[in-house]
């Protein structure tokens, strides 16, 4: 999976947002090629909307960093595979295995 | 890109591969060859729509998606950033399209609300565990509009009756010669037919977060094809 797909995660038992990502093992790269031109257009710089998990950090904070202007399409080549994600305000950890995260809900768990 | 099992996938989905082409040839099969014009009814439709509204590269939540085949036909219309979710882990590991997938519920979806311009759902919403709850979920995740092709039950009872014979007695047939090891899953449709609520009942239900825009029945209307626009008002 990719980072960005953190941006529209919920929390499927409280739907707490943005939920806190851990990385086991990851594949690929920055891609500085990719960055920079986002990083040019002031309109696409963000490939999220709301929170990017990459940077960790909101969008409205990364917008408002002039100093270090950064954006989040470097990201995009960068494949989770495995890790997992956490819930801060149930705290319930749902697993990434093989690049997929597993968000189901507890009370259905044994379907 | 995501590729999940790395340098062992090329072995493994092999074998997978062959799984998933033997489901959709009893797809094919118990349909009649009609299973991949319905679904393309329902993207064709959509995708005109989403055009019209100028989104570039939609996001795209292929729901109960198996290894993807509504996210890939709308993708082969329109470039998008599609999003598989299903409950079974196999399908979505050996699934036909490059893109982030999910292991979850439509009960319980866990996205954020209004995030995905479609919601798209090929034989997957009549398997459901609670509709109503899934209607709210859909409509909640979505921001224009969602397409539904799935097996449903005439209101009407004579060809109520025919749905059923045909579902209950020759479906088992077809699924037993082709479908190999996903045998399984065709003998659940049985089982689903007899708890589904009517075509009109499910319309119900989904007037409640949507409007319907377009209901088409097929094949003794054992099969529907909807198109809705969210409602997404604030429960
Ligand atoms: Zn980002
Ligand atoms: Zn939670």
């Amino acid at each position: 999976m990719q980072y960005k797909l953190i941006d529209i995660l919920i929390c499927p038992e409280c739907k707490n947002f943005p939920l806190q990502l851990s990385v086991n093992s990851k594949s690929g790269q920055i891609d500085n090629e990719l960055d920079g031109k986002a990083r040019a257009h002031f309109f696409k710089r963000f490939e999220c909307e709301i929170f990017c998990a990459f940077r960790n950090k909101s969008i409205k904070d990364l917008m408002q960093n002039k100093s270090k202007k950064l954006s989040c399409n470097g990201c995009l080549k960068i494949n989770i595979i495995s890790g997992h994600l956490f819930c801060s305000k149930c705290r319930t950890k749902y697993l990434i295995i093989n690049g997929i995260p597993r968000m189901i809900p507890k009370k259905f768990a044994d379907l | 890109m995501p590729a999940g099992l790395g340098k062992n996938s090329k072995k493994v989905y092999s074998a997978y591969h062959r799984i998933i082409k033997s489901y959709e040839k009893t797809n094919m099969l118990i349909t009649f060859f009609q299973v991949n014009r319905w679904r393309k009814f329902i993207i064709n439709s959509i995708a005109e729509e989403i055009r019209k509204l100028h989104i570039k590269r939609p996001l795209v939540l292929d729901a109960g998606a198996g290894p993807g085949f509504m996210g890939d036909l709308f993708n082969r219309q329109i470039k998008s950033n599609i999003i598989l979710l299903d409950y079974s882990i196999e399908m979505l590991e050996n699934s036909i399209i490059d893109c982030n997938k999910v292991q979850g519920l439509f009960e319980a979806l866990p996205f954020r609300d209004k995030c995905f311009d479609v919601v798209l759902s090929g034989f997957a919403f009549h398997a459901s565990i609670d509709m109503n709850k899934s209607a709210s979920e859909f409509a909640r995740v979505n921001k224009y509009y969602t397409g539904l092709v799935s097996i449903g039950k005439s209101r009407n009872k004579i060809k109520q009756k025919l749905g059923a014979f045909y579902i209950y007695n020759l479906i088992p047939i077809i699924a037993r010669l082709s479908a190999g090891s996903n045998y399984k899953e065709f003998k659940k449709i049985s089982e689903i037919y007899k708890n589904i609520p009517n075509n009109n009942e499910l319309l119900t239900i989904l007037k409640k977060y949507y409007n319907i825009e377009i209901f088409k029945q097929k094949a003794f209307d054992t099969i529907y094809q909807i198109i809705a626009k969210s409602k997404n008002n604030k429960k």
